[in-house]
């Protein structure tokens, strides 16, 4: 700076007063030329990624969207233990309800009339019965209306096929045995009467509940847990006592959720890549910005590292999302000509020369980490290897350098080759391109970068579900 | 009330209103140096959109936010001459006889001099003087800096300064006006 010399002479101190605090009017027109050209605030676009990436990864790591599509059978279940209430007799507080209800269903499983049994001896028949348990409770829970006999059988043929074998096995086709019949009236003979009622209304219970249908046949030990709860004054723990039932429901949930054909991935990769870049002048610089070249190729060298989940969504089409590491430099030399300072002088007989350029480097150094989806399909399976394309989406955010914080994004495309390496475990590799969709610019701004990228990527699959 | 430094922060964040904010703080003063390196209010509005534009791309690099005065000064400075890096065409010679002065008969015009019309003579030097004069005279920076930054060497920045000045003289003296003071 020259403040000194312009204390000097006097004639340069006069434009330096009247120009050093220069001011001009501004149209208000060209804020709104301007404002379109501002960068959109980086915080909002880096959350823009990361949320997506994180609920996308966290509806599909804890299984909501499956489980979503299965609740209703879940409540299903619920619903069909709720309308054998009626059935008992047994009315009660809406805290016993549940007590009851499953007291019932217990009683039900194992006093499933000998007919089922009797269909069910067969293990084939077993099995193919075991398999259509569910789609019948389904069934059963359309209606709203009907009778315990149809709901009590729609329910538990499934249970009562863990009967086989036991003591209903080699009981006949018929409807309530004599014999059973006797050891009914029997085992109630020897039934202590609840204190809270009365002979007659005990026996009534009894009565009621062979008369309503065929799985009267072993009422006498069906009823038995149920009339105990009724004479116990102590609170029962009914997890005990149907401990079975419960884990036969819950046997059921991860055949139906999580087919072999659905599984999740974990996967891991690595990819040296070579940045190839776009590099244009910025704007209206292109003019003098001239000589554009890479330094060094080595420079173009980098590393790429990925990891994250692998859903598949159907046979063929898979979900990626995961995060990434990159490692990349630049080194990219231009030169800038300043020949346009070449003016003549006043009376055109001299000139000044003033050609040059100046060269100028533009380096950069930089790691990143960022979010990615792709979508991946499966165009080919063989036996050793299947074929897959790949499409989808990076948002990276550079950790240092003049550009950290700023939010790059790629389009990826790849075409990969997996084989089977072990019972769980994939190798796949995928070669890769990533078109990046904005650019970098040197302090300077006289350069626009697109630091795109190609590679091998090289990585392991695990399922994990 | 939001100080400066803040503001800057805030626009390092690319947040909107101070962005907003900070063009309106700076709009007159950045517009003053356009007009000064721009041969026309035309080609000032195009330097001053595209030094904003790059101010606010740039602000992040800026390290000391009490110091962005001088930084979007010198961002503004650099934006017009790189303009006329790329606007070469328009650069050859003028011819300084058409210049047409009024008020040829006042005799002390000086003092009643406008920054407009000094700016109308500033005009009128070719855009190498021009520059020289107003980096050297103006914004301060001395013959090697010049040099750097237009990429002429030190001796061709004073060539053109003095140059420069001969032509202003000359304008002036037409006008009346021989000697000059400082404005205290």
């Amino acid at each position: 700076m020259n403040a000194s010399n312009n204390d000097i002479d006097p004639f340069e101190g006069f434009f330096h007063d009247k120009f050093n605090d220069f001011e001009s009017e501004v149209d208000d027109a060209l804020w709104a030329n301007i404002e379109p050209q501002l960068p959109l605030p980086s915080f909002s676009r880096l959350m823009l990624w990361h949320l997506a990436a994180a609920v996308v990864l966290l509806l599909l790591s804890f299984g909501l969207l499956p489980r979503f599509m299965i609740s209703p059978n879940l409540e299903v279940s619920h619903v069909t233990t709720g309308q054998t209430h009626p059935n008992t007799g047994a009315q009660s507080s809406n805290t016993s309800k549940t007590e009851s209800n499953q007291g019932f269903d217990k009683s039900i499983s194992n006093t499933q009339g000998t007919e089922i049994n009797a269909h069910y001896a067969s293990p084939e028949v077993a099995k193919e019965q075991k398999e259509e348990g569910l789609e019948k409770i389904k069934k059963a829970n359309s209606f709203t209306e009907y009778s315990t006999t149809s709901t009590n059988s729609n329910i538990d043929e499934p249970v009562a096929s863990s009967n086989i074998g036991k003591r209903n096995t080699t009981k006949s086709g018929g409807v309530v045995t004599s014999k059973s019949s006797k050891r009914a009236q029997k085992t109630l003979k020897t039934k202590v009467i609840p204190s809270t009622m009365s002979t007659d209304e005990y026996h009534r219970i009894v009565r009621a509940t062979q008369n309503t249908g065929d799985y009267l046949s072993t009422s006498e030990e069906a009823l038995e847990p149920n009339l105990e709860i009724l004479t116990s004054k102590e609170p029962v723990d009914l997890s005990v006592k149907f401990n079975k039932a419960r884990i036969k429901a819950q046997q059921r949930k991860p055949n139906r959720y999580f087919q072999p054909s659905k599984p999740v991935s974990l996967y891991f990769s690595a990819m040296p890549l070579v940045n190839y870049y776009t590099i244009t002048p910025n704007g209206s610089d292109s003019k003098y910005v001239h000589n554009i070249e890479v330094d060094d190729d080595n420079s173009r060298i980098g590393v790429y590292l990925q990891a994250g989940l692998k859903f598949t969504l159907s046979d063929r089409l898979q979900l990626k999302t995961g995060i990434s590491y990159t490692k990349s430099s630049q080194s990219i030399s231009f030169k800038v000509r300043t020949d346009s300072l070449v003016v003549r002088s006043v009376d055109n007989q001299t000139a000044d020369v003033a050609f040059e350029e100046q060269s100028k480097t533009y380096a950069l150094s930089s790691h990143y980490i960022g979010t990615r989806v792709d979508l991946e399909y499966t165009f080919l399976k063989g036996d050793a290897l299947s074929h897959h394309v790949l499409l989808g989406m990076e948002g990276s955010t550079s950790l240092n350098g003049t550009a950290a914080g700023k939010i790059n994004s790629f389009l990826n495309i790849g075409y990969g080759i997996s084989r089977q390496i072990g019972d769980n475990a994939y190798l796949f590799i995928e070669p890769t391109m990533s078109i990046a969709l904005n650019h970098q610019s040197d302090a300077s701004a006289l350069l626009l970068v697109r630091p795109n990228k190609i590679g091998f990527n090289i990585g392991l699959n695990f399922k994990i579900k | 009330m939001i100080n400066e430094q803040d503001l800057v922060r805030a626009c390092q964040r690319n947040d909107r209103k101070a962005q907003t904010a900070f063009y309106n703080m700076y709009k007159g003063k950045l517009m003053g140096v356009c007009r000064r390196y721009a041969r026309s209010k035309e080609e000032a509005e195009d330097i001053y959109q595209e030094a904003f534009v790059k101010i606010f791309n740039n602000i992040k690099s800026l390290e000391k936010p009490e110091a962005v005065g001088a930084w979007v000064r010198k961002t503004v400075i650099h934006t017009a001459i790189n303009y006329y890096h790329a606007n070469l065409k328009f650069q050859q010679n003028t011819d300084y006889e058409t210049v047409v002065l009024s008020n040829d008969d006042y005799p002390n015009i000086l003092a009643t001099l406008s920054s407009e019309d000094l700016l109308a003579l500033i005009h009128q030097l070719p855009d190498g003087y021009r520059m020289v004069f107003n980096l050297y005279v103006v914004d301060g920076y001395n013959h090697n800096e010049i040099g750097q930054m237009l990429g002429i060497s030190e001796n061709t920045s004073k060539s053109q300064l003095s140059r420069a000045k001969e032509l202003l003289r000359k304008q002036l003296k037409k006008l009346g006006i021989v000697s000059y003071e400082r404005i205290q």
